[in-house]
Parts: structure tokens; sequence; C-alpha cells
């Protein structure tokens, strides 16, 4: 009902400028043709008219003309100069001798009239008429009249001029009013739009509170109920109880333990519960610095670009999880662009005014845009793209928690996510971090940061277990390194000492014989300055000496990854 | 002094007329009756039998010609209804004479024409035996109608002709 009557008026307010003008026009025209037609037939009249007193004249001053009787010929013209439109009248004899007559003002009478004729003028009518009496002409009337006077004419077309002002001015107040009451009507449609988007922000960000309760709630529990057991299951396998069939099933348990933790820790991000580490951050040096690894994740067929203002203010935020979002966001691209295309990476200042279309507490803020020309979302994939588990990419390939999860970081970060998206036209998503008032912790970048993610760069992988240094193994080659596999940490050493030196190492902890941190801390001795992961389970850390870089079980591409991409770019001593 | 009135209003009908002539004032006067006799013709409808197709219209003086060749002059290459324009003395194969006669003789010429379609114009001192009678009024030339007399002459005559008259006779009972 609203709308109908908001449309009506719209339908009126582009109809009445164009229905105004033509109006006017009309009315300027019907006023001016009346005019000038009652003008004609004005004229018209009084060209009659006269011919008409001409006549009379004529047939009633025949004896009196014929016969000389002057006394009577006066007593007729005196009573038709009663009529002021007539200015000049004369009554002749047959030989043109003016017998009687009047003029008023400047007129003049002809001294003789030959012929019956009819001369009309600008506004002035002159009749010669012949007296005539069984054919013999008598004599002549000569009759000038000025039907309308100039003043009349005046008053005429005064009248219609004051009309025609009339009519514009009209046509002006009309079009005034139309164009004010389209002005409101433009005003109350873009609130009702901007209250009706506000409703709809408020009713997801609800939506999203309670979800994020809800999964914060649960996967807190869950992690809690989780530790025991997975503590459990790792000092089984420790403890090598069992024979190889309980074994198999100790593993099988562990990794599904494994799993499990993982999840729990994607639904603490998305519920903002994961432990941060917030702190003055240089994003320009990150995205950067992932130019690489975007380039060997997204793949040849997408082009990158990354444009990143040089001197970008610092900003609260975890680094790693920062990391991890832009990698989600680039995967996503990926997926949408499965015919390649072009991914847009760019951060830059930006002032959050009441203007800006986040919710966002007003102040300085850090914009980094996250662009692909990939297939886009329909609205209503884009109204529920955060929700956890919601996925488009099919059972078994996304968990559906990428972009909750980015969300979840950005709220915890007292930052914001957004997300523009059409069908075919791509998806634009900008992600809001607070400036730091302080500058950023020393930016560890080398001045000319090593080519990462190339055949040249080499990785020693140091791994018992043949199933998971083969998986590891595949996803390093995937991303475009050169990887060599070393069976045990003794045998890694051995190879240090012999042969050319690796850019990193990646070990796993727990191993017969020497252990991963054993090795990284007779590395530090032998090969300061080269790289170390060290690959652990859950219940591995208490053992772990302080300073080393360390990643959880199972290995996470991603996380993997990016952490090789810190190291590779010169953060040597981890996080 | 009555002679010194009418040549006073005769001079300035000479002016009104300003017709070159003698500057007589008997002479101005009958300028005048010449002009109106000429002039009482198309006010006046004869039967058809008096003026057959082609037939000149005969203008007759009668009496004493008081007009000194100037009615002759005036009618000279003038045609009526495309007829031409006789102008000669007598009263016999006239369609209009014009008496100046002593009233008894005037009576005596007109008692001939009576009952014809003949139109009489007397002259003012020539009795009163006519269809039309010059009169001078206030100096000036102005006429009577006898309409009976018209009437008897079966001539129709304009009512314009009867408006200009100084008066009229008219026919019932009289």
């Amino acid at each position: 009902m609203q709308r109908t009557v908001v449309r009506r008026i719209a339908a009126w307010t582009v109809l009445s400028p164009l229905a105004i003008g033509l109006i006017t026009v009309a009315l300027l025209g019907a006023t001016i043709g009346l005019a000038v037609y009652s003008d004609a037939l004005a004229r018209e009249a009084g060209t009659r008219q006269a011919m008409a007193q001409a006549a009379i004249l004529s047939r009633s001053l025949t004896g009196p003309i014929a016969f000389d009787d002057t006394g009577v010929i006066r007593e007729n013209i005196a009573a038709v100069k009663a009529d002021p439109a007539i200015k000049a009248l004369g009554a002749y004899n047959a030989a043109g001798r003016l017998l009687a007559g009047f003029v008023r003002g400047a007129e003049v009478l002809p001294s003789f009239s030959r012929a019956s004729d009819l001369r009309i003028t600008d506004g002035r009518v002159e009749v010669r008429r012949a007296v005539v009496q069984s054919s013999t002409t008598i004599g002549f009337i000569y009759l000038a009249s000025e039907p309308t006077s100039r003043n009349q004419r005046l008053l005429r077309f005064t009248g219609v001029a004051a009309t025609a002002v009339l009519a514009t001015i009209l046509g002006v107040v009309l079009a005034a009013s139309f164009a004010a009451l389209a002005g409101t009507n433009r005003r109350l449609k873009a609130e009702i739009e901007s209250r009706r988007v506000a409703e709809e922000a408020l009713v997801q960000a609800r939506k999203m509170e309670a979800m994020g309760q809800l999964t914060g709630g649960v996967a807190h529990d869950f992690n809690n109920l989780l530790t025991p057991i997975v503590a459990t299951l790792d000092m089984l396998q420790r403890r090598d109880i069992g024979g190889p069939r309980e074994r198999r099933l100790i593993d099988a348990a562990a990794q599904s333990a494994d799993r499990a933790r993982l999840l729990v820790q994607r639904l603490l991000a998305f519920a903002r519960r994961q432990p941060l580490q917030p702190r003055p951050t240089d994003l320009a040096a990150i995205v950067l610095g992932m130019q690489d690894l975007l380039k060997s994740t997204l793949g040849p067929n997408i082009d990158i670009d990354i444009d990143v203002m040089s001197d970008l203010p610092p900003v609260i935020a975890d680094a790693n999880q920062f990391e991890m979002a832009i990698l989600n966001l680039a995967v996503n691209a990926r997926d949408a662009m499965p015919n390649g295309g072009r991914l847009t990476v760019a951060a830059a200042n930006e002032e959050v005014t009441a203007a800006t279309l986040v919710d966002l507490t007003l102040g300085d803020y850090v914009r980094i845009q996250v662009a692909d020309t990939g297939t886009g979302m329909s609205d209503e994939t884009l109204a529920r793209a955060i929700e956890p588990f919601y996925s488009t990419k099919g059972i078994g390939k996304g968990t559906g928690l990428g972009l909750s999860m980015v969300h979840g970081l950005m709220n915890q970060l007292s930052g914001a996510m957004s997300i523009m998206s059409r069908i075919g036209e791509g998806t634009t998503i900008n992600l809001y971090l607070p400036v730091s008032a302080e500058a950023a912790q020393a930016s560890k970048i080398a001045a000319s940061p090593k080519v990462c993610f190339s055949r040249a760069y080499r990785v020693l992988l140091i791994d018992d277990d043949e199933l998971v240094r083969g998986a590891i193994a595949e996803i390093l080659s995937e991303a475009g390194l050169q990887v060599e596999q070393i069976r045990s940490a003794s045998d890694g050493m051995e190879r240090l000492s012999a042969g050319s030196l690796p850019d990193i190492v990646v070990t796993d902890h727990l191993m017969p014989g020497m252990t991963g941190a054993d090795l990284a801390i007779a590395m530090r001795e032998s090969h300061p300055g080269l790289p170390v992961i060290v690959v652990s389970g859950y219940a591995e850390n208490a053992g772990l000496p302080a300073g080393l870089v360390r990643l959880g079980k199972p290995v996470q591409r991603d996380e993997l990854l990016l952490t090789i991409n810190r190291l590779c770019s010169g953060d040597g001593s981890g996080s | 002094m009555a002679v010194l009135i009418r040549r006073l209003v005769l001079l300035s009908l000479a002016a009104v007329l300003s017709i070159a002539g003698p500057a007589d004032a008997a002479g101005l006067e009958y300028l005048v009756k010449a002009n109106f006799l000429l002039k009482f013709v198309p006010f006046v409808r004869w039967p058809s039998n008096a003026l057959p197709n082609g037939a000149p219209f005969v203008l007759c003086i009668a009496g004493v010609d008081p007009f000194d060749g100037a009615l002759q002059a005036l009618a000279a290459g003038r045609r009526i209804d495309d007829r031409s324009l006789i102008v000669r003395t007598g009263v016999t194969g006239c369609n209009m004479i014009f008496v100046r006669a002593t009233p008894a003789l005037a009576a005596e010429m007109l008692a001939e024409t009576a009952d014809k379609p003949i139109l009489t114009v007397v002259d003012d001192d020539s009795g009163s035996g006519g269809i039309i009678r010059f009169r001078l009024q206030n100096g000036r030339v102005r006429f009577d109608i006898d309409t009976v007399r018209a009437g008897r002459a079966q001539l129709e005559l304009s009512s314009r002709l009867l408006q200009s008259a100084v008066s009229v006779r008219r026919g019932d009972g009289g």
C-alpha cells in the first residue's frame, strides 16, 4: 500500500514537468489565438457595420442628395455622428461635390469620390458608396470608420499579455511545487531504503550474535571435553600400548580428535573467542609478503594486483590470523573464478564517517579490499555468506567457515567486514581494522624479500612416519617448493653437515632417537639463521623449549605455508 | 424686398451648385430647376407601354422656355435607362412635360395630358395642375407632389421623392 502510493507519486512527478509545460503552452496558444480571432471578428463586424451604415445612408439620402436638401442630409449625418467609431462621413452629389459631412481629429474628407469601393487598412474601414436611383447615380457617400479603436485593441492585447504572464507564472509555480514534491519523495524513498537496510543489518547482526553465542558456547565446552580425549590418545600413542591393530585404532582416534580440535578452533574464531595477540601491525608488509603465496595458491590463470598505500599507518591486529583471513578470502576468490580472472588486494586509509556503510565506531581505519572478477553471489547467498557451515562449494569441498572466521576475527579486532557482490560481477570484500596509535613493531621484512614458493626454495622435510611425510611433501610441492625428504633427525643432521644447505627445515617432533626439538636446538649451534619449523601434537607442547617455531598436528596447509612464508620473508624468530 | 431676398437666396444656391453659368439670379433658379427636372426621372416609374424598348425619353417644354438652353445643355449626351434623352418644346409625344405659362393656359395644356402616362411638372407661378409643382421655400427650390394625379397617369413615384417634397397630396379619398 505504502509502496503503491510512493510509486504513484513518483509517476506524477515524472509526468508533471512535461504536462505543466504542455498545459502552459496550450493555455498561451489558446489565449493568443482567441485574442487574434476576436480581433479579426471585431474588424469583420466593424467592416460589416460600416458597410451597412453606408448602405442605409445612401438609401435615406437618395432624395435629399438628388434635390440638394442639405438640411435633411445634415440631420442624417448628425444622427450617424453619434457613433464614435465613425471618423469621417461625407455626402456628395453626382458631380462629386461635397454636400455635407463631418470629420473627427485629423481626418480629411476626399474632395471627390469616383466609384464604390471598400478599403480596409489596419483597424480602419473606408467605404465609398454610390447613391443610385433606378440605375442613375445620384451621388456618393464616403464613410471612414475605425470600429476598434487603438485603445480597445491595446486593451485586448494587454489582456492577452496579462493572461500569458499569469499562465507562465502558474506554470512555474506548479513546476516548482512539483519539483519540491519530487525532492521530498526522493528523500522519503531514500529514508525508507536506508531504514530497510538498517533493519536488515540489525536482524543480520542479531542473528550472527545469537549464532556466535551458541557456537562459541558449544565450541568452548566441546574444547574442554576434547582436551582430555586428545591428551589421553596422545599418551597412549607415546607409550606404544597394544598390538599393531590397537595402535592403528588409537592413531585413527587421535586423527579424528585432531580434526575435532581444528573445527573447534575455527568455531571459536567465528565466535570471537580465539586467543589473539592484537598488537600494532604493518599490514602493508604482511600483504606484500604474501604476494608469492597468493600466486601459488591462486594458480596461473588468475592475475594478482596488489595495491597497497606506501604510508599505511599501523593497525591493531593479530598478524597470523590476519594472514589466514587474507588467504581464506583468496581461496574463496579462486573458487569463484574457475576460468581465471583477476584478484585485487588493496589497502588504504579510510576515515569511517556516518556515511560509511559499515557498523563501526567513527574514526581512522585501514581498509583492506579483496576483490575478484568471479561469478559473484546472489542476494540470498550474500545474506547468509558469513553464517557458519553455509557453503556453496558442495559437500566436502569447503568447511563453510572461511567467511565466518574472517568476520569473527574482524569483530574481535574491533574492525568490520563488508561484502559487496552481484551475480556475474564478482565479489568485493572490505576489511576494516582500526589504526593504532603506536608504531608497528619493527617490521622484519628484508629489504629485498627472497623469492619463496619456487623450485629455488628448498625444504628439508624430516618425519619418521612415511604417510605423514608424504602428505606434507605433497602440500609443499604443490605450493611450488623443492622438497627433500629425510626419515630421522640424526639423518637430518648428517644431511646438513654434508651437501648444500636447504632454505628451511620442517621436522616432526616425536621420532625414534633424536626429537625434532633436539634437532632444532642442535641446528641453532651448527647452522644459526637456518629456520626450523617443528610439527608437534597437541599434548607435546609442554616439553618444547621456548623460541621454537611450532605447528600443531595435523599440519594444515594454510598454516604451514603461511609460516614458511613468514620465515622466508625473514621473521626467523617465530611468533 | 421679396425680390432682394430671392436674389440673395439664389446667390447662395449658385454657390452650392457652383455650376458655371450666368450670374443672373433668374438664370441660376432655372439652372437648379433644370437639374431637378432631370433628377426627377429616376424616381418615377412609367408603365411599360408608355416607354417601349429602345424608344427615347422625351422631355417637353411647354409654354415659355425659361432655361435659355441650360436644360438642353444638361441633357446633352445623358441617357436615361439606356434611352437617349430628347428635350424639345411642345406637348405631344412627351414622357414628361415642364409647363411654364399663366395658370389658365397651363391648366388648358395639362388638361390634354391628364390620364396619360406623362410626368407633368409645373413652375411655381403656373398654377397647380401638374403632378409635381416647383415652389420656392426659404429661398430654395423645392417641390410639391400630387400623388392622385400621378396615380391617374399610372406613374409610380418613389417614396424617396415623396420624402423630399415639401407637401404631398395623397390619393385616398382626395
